[in-house]
C-alpha cells in the first residue's frame, strides 16, 4: 500500500454504493481507451509477430519481395535446418543448464537468508542489510572487468562455473524473500521452536512451504533473467560450443544474414520464456511489485 | 616396425635438435623454441643442417627412454586446433561452418590413434580477441589459421613455434612444392613459423554482367585478356549501370559500406588508394603518408561515388556488408570490389540454394588502376600457424599435424574455393585448363599486394574505417579525413 | 536504527552475539561472495584506472588515463549519447506507462489482466531477440518493414540506422515501443492500492475523470513513479545490446553509448586500464543520479 496523506483519510465519507463501473457505462471515452490500448498492445507485440512470421519463410520468398503479413509459402525449413545442422540445440542446452542451476541455487539461498533477515534479530543486522541493499545499486559494468580478469587468472574463462559463480548470491533475491517472509506470522516459527525444531528445520519445514508464492516469483524472475542475460556471457564465452542463446543467436549467419534462419533461431530462443510466462502469468504480474512497494 | 628404428634414430636427432635449439635459444630467439623429442613423420635419416656442438650431452639419458621427455612408444597427446568458419570447405555450410574441420579431425585421429584433437571454431570478428584471452590463460591453440595481420601479431607476441628445423627435414620435392612466396611470407628473420596454406588473391572485382547487359553497357566492360581498366572507365560503367527498374527497384553501379565491427574487414576498399598509387601505410618504413595527394584523391573518389555521381547508395557511413549482400543478391549492385573469383565459383551453389536467382552472371576483373600506377590486387598468404609448446613432447605431433593439414591431398579442399593454394602441384591439378586460373596466374598473382603483418594493423584499419565514416557523415572533408587518418596511423606506428 | 548505541556495558551485547553466533557464521559465505564479486572489484576497477593494462603487462601510469579520458572526444560523445537516450527514454517511457495504466485502471479485472499480459510479454523475451527483429524492421532498402510501408506511400526509403542524425532516435524508439510492460504493471499495482472511497467521495464532490487523475491518483503514486524513474535511469545509462547488434556504435559514433565504449575499449582493444577509468566515471555519474533520486524516496523505504 502506498502511504496516503492523512489529509485525505480524515475526510468524511458519505456512503454510496460502489458500482462496477464507477465512471458510468461504456461510452465513447471507453471506446477510445480500448482503441489506444489495443493499438499499443499490437505495437508491443509486433516485433514478435514478425519474428514468427519471417521464421516460416524460405530464402527465396525473402529474396523476392518485401514481407507480406502472412508467409506464403509457409515453410518450416528454417527450423529443420536449425535443428539438424546448427549449434542451436547446444546453445539451448547451455542456456537451460545455467538458468536451472542458478535458479535452484538462488531459491534456496535467497529464501534462507531472507528468513534470517526477516525473522531473526541480532546486533548489526540493520548494518549488514544496508550493505546488501547498497550492492543492488552497483551497475554490472563496473565490476565486469575485474571479475573477468580474476576469472582469467583462475582459468574460469569460457566455463559453466564462470557463469554460475557470480550469481550464487543474489542480493535482490534475499531482499524479495525477506519481504515475503516478513508477512508470515511469527507464531508459526515460535510454535515450531517450542516443538523442538532447530533453525534449519524451521526453515525447511515451516518457512519454505509457506513462502511458495514468493519462491515462485523469485524462481521465475531468476530463470528469465538468466536465460536472457547477454553482457556477461558475451564477455566470458569464446567457444561457440559454450554459447548461451543470446550470445549465439547473432552469430547464426553465414556470409550474410539469412533472416528466415535468424528469426527461426530467435523464436526458438524466446519460446521457453514465453511459455513460462503464459503458464505463470499470475506470478509474473504479482511479482514485479513485491518488495518495491512498501508492504 | 619402423617405431624401433625411429627410436634409435631419434636419439641422434634428439641430440642434434636439442643442441641446436639450445644454441638458438641462447641467441635470444623467442622462448618459443623447445626441444622436440620425436622426429617429424617425414622420416629422413640423420639430420644434416645442424651444427651441434655438444652432441654428447643428449644421449646421457641412456635408458630405454632416450630422453626425459620422450614418452614410451606413442603416448597419447591432445592437440588443440582452432579455425575460422569454412562454410565453403568440404561438407561445410552456413549452419555448420566447420564440418570440414571436423571431418579432418576424424580422419587424422583415425590414422593417428594416439592423438586427440580438440577442435574449436571461432568467428572472424571475435576469434582474434578470444585468441588473446586464451593465450594469456595458457589455453591457446596448438595449430590455428592466421591471416596476415593475425600472423604478424602472433609473431610479435612470440607465441609461435620456430619450425625451421622440422621444415628442413622435409623431402626436397615436398618443400619445393610450396610457392616460394609462401615460404617467404611465413618466415620472420630467417625462421619459419607456420605452413603456407591459403594462397590467393581476393581483390579481384566482380561485375554482374547480367545487369550490364540489362543496361546495354557491355562495351564499357574491361576486356580480355587482362580485364584491366582505369578509374575513369570504372566511373563510366557505374554511371550507365545506375538506373531504376520498372518495378521500382533501384540499381546501383556499386555499393560502399563502412560499418563493421572491425576495420580490417574493409580491406576491399583499399583498392581505391591502390588506384592512385597510395597505400594506407608502409610496413617497412613504419609510417603513413596517406594524407598526400594520392590518398586524398582516393577518399575524394569514394566520397563522390555516393554524393556527387550518386552511383552508390546513400548512407555509406552506416551500411554494413549485410546490406551489400542484400543488394548484390537482388541484382541491385553491379560491381563488387572483392572476391570476384570466389563469387563466380559459388554462383551455382547459390542459385541452387535460392539465395540468388538466375540469370546471374559474374565476370571477375582486375581492380581499376590509373595509368602509370602499379596494379595491386589484395591477396594473402594465409598461414597454418604452429604455436609454441610448453611441453616439448608435443611439438613433434603438432608439427606433424600442421604438415598433414597442408599436404597435397588436403590442399585440394581449395577446389571448392578458388582453385589456388600454396602448393604448386595441387593448384595445377585443380585448375587444369581452367582459363580463369590461367588468367589469375598470369595477370593477378604477380600483382599480389599482401596484407600487412604489422601488429598495429588492426588498430590502423579501425582508424581508416572511422575516417571514412566521419567523411561520409559530412563531419570531415575527404582531405581532412585522409590527413586525420595519416596522423592517427603515425601515432599508432611510432607512438607505441 | 538503534543498534549503534553502545553506552551500556556490552554484556548483554556480547550475549546477544554469542547467542546468534551461528547466524554470523552462516552469513560469512554470502558476504564473502559479495566481497569478492562486488566490493573488491569496485576497488580493483578504481586501481586499474591508474594503470596501463594489456594482456601481457601492467604498468602504473598515474593519471594518464584520466587525461586521456578528458581529451577523448569519443568518450564525451558516448556520454552525450547516453544522456540523451536516458533523458528521452525515462520520462517518456514513464509517461507512456502512466497513461496506459490510467486507461487500463477502470476496466474490469479480466480486461486488465489481458492488457497487462500483452504489455509485459516483450519483457520476458531476451533483448537480443527483439533487437534482431528491429534490425530487419529498420533495413535501409525496401525490404525492411518500415521502408516498405513508406514505399507504399511512395516515399523514399529512410536510412534509419545509417544516418547519423537518425540512428540514435531509431535506437531510442526500439526501447520505447513495447518497453513499458513492467512499468505499466507496476503502476497499476500502485493504483490498486488507492482506496476506492477516495474516488467516490470525489465523485460526490463533482470532480471529473481528469481531475481525479491529477489530484488523487497522481499524488498517491508519485513515490512509485520516482522509484521507476530511479531504476529506469540506472538501467538506461547501461544501454548496450541495441548498439552492439544494430549499429556497432556508428555511424561515426552516433550511437556509441558509454557501456558500449567501455566494452569496445576493454574487450575488443583490450585496454583494460582505460576501460576501467571509463567504468568508474560512469559509475560515479550513476551513483550521483541515484543518490539524488534515492534521497527523495528514502522515507518510503524501511529496513
Amino acid at each position: 500500500m502506498t502511504q496516503i496523506p492523512t489529509a485525505i483519510t480524515n475526510r468524511k465519507v458519505t456512503a454510496e454504493p460502489s458500482r462496477k463501473f464507477p465512471h458510468g457505462l461504456p461510452n465513447a471515452r471507453t471506446l477510445i481507451a480500448y482503441s489506444i490500448l489495443i493499438i499499443w498492445a499490437l505495437l508491443s507485440l509486433m516485433p514478435m509477430y514478425w519474428m514468427i512470421t519471417i521464421s516460416f519463410m524460405n530464402v527465396v520468398t525473402l529474396l523476392r519481395m518485401p514481407p507480406k503479413l502472412f508467409p506464403d509459402p509457409f515453410t518450416p525449413i528454417n527450423y529443420i535446418r536449425l535443428l539438424t545442422n546448427s549449434m542451436l540445440l547446444r546453445w539451448e542446452l547451455n542456456s537451460a543448464l545455467i538458468a536451472v542451476t542458478n535458479t535452484t541455487i538462488s531459491l534456496f539461498v535467497s529464501s534462507f537468508y531472507g528468513y534470517i533477515f526477516a525473522k531473526k534479530e541480532f546486533p548489526g543486522k540493520k548494518f549488514l542489510f544496508w550493505i546488501l541493499i547498497c550492492t543492488l545499486m552497483v551497475p554490472f559494468h563496473v565490476v565486469a572487468i575485474p571479475i573477468f580478469l580474476m576469472f582469467r587468472d583462475f582459468h574460469m574463462i569460457n566455463t559453466y562455473w564462470g557463469l554460475i559463480v557470480p550469481g550464487l548470491f543474489s542480493a535482490y533475491g534475499v531482499f524479495l524473500m525477506r519481504q515475503v517472509i516478513k508477512t508470515l506470522p511469527s507464531e508459526l516459527t515460535d510454535a515450531a521452536k517450542i516443538d523442538g525444531c532447530n533453525e534449519f528445520q524451521i526453515y525447511s519445514k515451516v518457512i519454505l512451504p509457506l513462502s511458495k508464492p514468493g519462491l515462485a516469483v523469485l524462481g521465475i524472475f531468476t530463470f528469465v533473467g538468466n536465460w536472457n542475460d547477454f553482457f556477461w556471457p558475451l564477455v566470458l564465452l569464446n567457444d561457440s560450443k559454450m554459447y548461451t542463446l543470446p550470445v549465439g543467436l547473432p552469430t547464426l549467419q553465414g556470409q550474410w544474414t539469412d533472416y528466415g534462419l535468424l528469426m527461426a533461431g530467435a523464436t526458438l530462443a524466446a519460446l521457453p520464456t514465453i511459455v513460462i510466462f503464459l503458464i505463470f502469468q499470475r506470478y509474473f504480474l504479482q511479482g514485479i511489485t513485491v518488495g518495491a512497494i512498501k508492504g | 616396425m619402423s617405431t624401433m628404428k625411429m627410436n634409435r634414430r631419434n636419439f641422434i636427432k634428439l641430440a642434434a635438435l636439442t643442441a641446436t635449439s639450445t644454441a638458438l635459444a641462447s641467441c635470444g630467439a623467442p622462448a618459443t623454441v623447445s626441444a622436440p623429442t620425436q622426429a617429424p613423420a617425414a622420416n629422413t635419416p640423420v639430420p644434416a643442417a645442424t651444427n651441434a656442438p655438444a652432441a654428447t650431452t643428449a644421449p646421457v639419458e641412456n635408458t630405454p627412454v632416450p630422453a626425459p621427455t620422450q614418452p614410451p612408444a606413442k603416448a597419447s597427446v591432445t592437440l588443440k586446433w582452432w579455425d575460422f568458419p569454412r562454410s565453403w570447405a568440404g561438407a561445410g555450410s552456413a549452419e555448420k561452418p566447420n564440418a570440414w574441420n571436423e571431418d579432418l579431425v576424424k580422419q587424422y585421429t583415425a590414422e593417428n590413434p594416439n592423438v586427440t584433437i580438440e577442435f574449436t571454431g571461432v568467428s572472424w570478428s571475435d576469434g582474434p580477441q578470444k585468441l588473446d584471452v586464451a593465450l594469456t590463460a595458457d589455453q591457446g591453440p596448438d595449430v590455428m589459421y592466421g591471416y596476415p595481420a593475425l600472423f604478424g601479431k602472433m609473431l610479435s607476441l612470440n607465441v609461435l613455434q620456430d619450425i625451421t628445423n622440422y621444415v628442413s627435414l622435409m623431402p626436397k620435392d615436398d618443400y619445393n612444392d610450396f610457392y616460394e612466396a609462401g615460404w617467404k611470407f611465413v618466415s620472420n628473420q630467417g625462421k619459419i613459423f607456420g605452413f603456407p596454406w591459403y594462397y590467393g588473391t581476393e581483390g579481384e572485382w566482380a561485375i554482374n554482367t547480367t545487369i550490364v547487359k540489362e543496361a546495354g553497357a557491355e562495351d564499357l566492360l574491361p576486356k580480355a585478356p587482362d580485364f584491366a581498366w582505369t578509374p575513369d572507365q570504372m566511373l563510366e560503367l557505374y554511371k550507365k549501370c545506375t538506373f531504376k527498374r520498372a518495378n521500382g527497384d533501384q540499381v546501383w553501379g556499386t555499393v560502399v559500406y563502412t560499418s563493421d565491427p572491425q576495420g580490417i574487414n574493409l580491406w576491399p576498399y583499399w583498392s581505391f588508394p591502390y588506384m592512385y598509387g597510395a597505400i594506407l601505410y608502409s610496413e617497412q618504413d613504419r609510417k603513413s603518408d596517406f594524407g598526400s595527394e594520392a590518398g586524398v584523391k582516393s577518399f575524394q573518389l569514394l566520397y563522390d561515388l555516393v554524393n556527387k555521381y550518386k552511383v552508390a547508395p546513400p548512407g555509406a557511413a552506416g551500411l554494413t556488408s549485410d546490406n551489400l549482400n542484400e543488394l548484390w543478391n537482388r541484382k541491385q549492385d553491379t560491381v563488387r570490389v572483392s572476391s570476384g573469383v570466389e563469387i563466380m565459383n559459388g554462383l551455382k551453389t547459390a542459385i541452387e540454394a535460392g539465395t540468388i536467382q538466375a540469370p546471374f552472371e559474374v565476370l571477375p576483373v582486375l581492380p581499376p588502376v590509373e595509368k602509370g600506377q602499379q596494379q595491386k590486387v589484395s591477396g594473402a598468404v594465409g598461414v597454418m600457424m604452429v604455436f609454441a609448446q610448453k611441453d616439448s613432447s608435443k611439438s613433434d605431433e603438432v608439427f606433424k599435424f600442421a604438415e598433414w593439414l597442408t599436404n597435397a591431398k588436403n590442399m585440394e579442399v581449395f577446389n571448392q574455393l578458388s582453385k589456388l593454394c600454396a602448393r604448386k602441384s595441387t593448384t595445377a591439378k585443380m585448375s587444369g585448363d581452367d582459363p580463369l586460373t590461367k588468367w589469375r596466374i598470369q595477370y593477378v598473382l604477380p600483382n599480389m599486394a599482401s596484407y600487412s603483418k604489422a601488429p598495429e594493423d588492426i588498430k590502423i584499419d579501425d582508424a581508416w574505417m572511422q575516417a571514412l565514416q566521419a567523411m561520409y557523415d559530412g563531419k570531415q572533408t575527404p582531405e581532412a579525413a585522409a590527413k586525420a587518418f595519416q596522423d592517427e596511423a603515425n601515432k599508432l606506428l611510432q607512438g607505441a | 536504527m538503534n543498534s549503534a548505541k553502545f553506552h551500556m556495558p556490552s554484556h548483554s551485547l556480547l550475549r546477544e552475539i554469542r547467542k546468534n553466533l551461528w547466524i554470523y557464521l552462516v552469513l560469512i559465505p554470502p558476504f564473502a561472495l559479495l566481497l569478492i564479486f562486488t566490493l573488491i572489484p569496485i576497488v580493483q576497477s578504481f586501481l586499474l584506472s591508474f594503470k596501463e593494462w594489456t594482456l601481457h603487462s601492467t604498468r602504473w601510469i598515474g593519471l594518464a588515463n584520466f587525461t586521456h579520458l578528458v581529451a577523448d572526444p569519443v568518450f564525451g560523445k558516448a556520454l552525450l549519447n547516453t544522456a540523451i537516450y536516458t533523458a528521452v527514454v525515462v520520462p517518456t517511457g514513464t509517461a507512456i506507462a502512466l497513461f496506459l495504466a490510467e486507461l487500463v485502471r477502470p476496466q474490469p479485472a479480466a480486461v486488465q489482466t489481458f492488457f497487462k499480459s500483452a504489455f509485459y510479454l516483450p519483457a520476458v523475451v531476451a533483448a537480443v531477440v527483439i533487437v534482431l527483429v528491429w534490425r530487419w524492421i529498420y533495413n535501409p532498402a525496401n525490404y525492411g518493414l518500415l521502408n516498405y510501408l513508406l514505399s507504399l506511400f511512395h516515399k523514399d526509403p529512410v536510412l534509419w540506422l545509417q544516418d547519423s542524425r537518425l540512428a540514435l532516435a531509431a535506437l531510442t524508439a526500439t526501447s520505447l515501443v513495447g518497453g513499458q510492460g513492467g512499468a505499466v504493471v507496476f503502476i497499476l499495482a500502485a493504483m490498486g492500492g488507492i482506496p476506492i472511497h477516495l474516488y467516490e467521495s470525489a465523485r460526490l464532490d463533482g470532480s471529473t475523470r481528469s481531475k481525479e487523475f491529477w489530484y488523487i491518483t497522481l499524488p498517491l503514486i508519485t513515490p512509485t513513479l520516482l522509484y521507476l524513474a530511479v531504476m529506469g535511469t540506472i538501467g538506461s545509462f547501461q544501454v548496450f545490446t541495441g548498439t552492439y547488434l544494430l549499429t556497432n556504435g556508428g555511424p561515426n559514433y552516433a550511437t556509441t553509448t558509454s557501456v558500449f565504449y567501455i566494452y569496445k575499449t576493454g574487450f575488443q582493444h583490450f585496454e583494460f586500464g582505460y576501460a576501467s577509468v571509463q567504468a568508474i566515471v560512469l559509475f560515479l555519474i550513476i551513483m550521483a543520479c541515484s543518490a539524488f533520486l534515492f534521497k527523495m524516496l528514502s522515507e518510503e523505504f524501511e529496513y
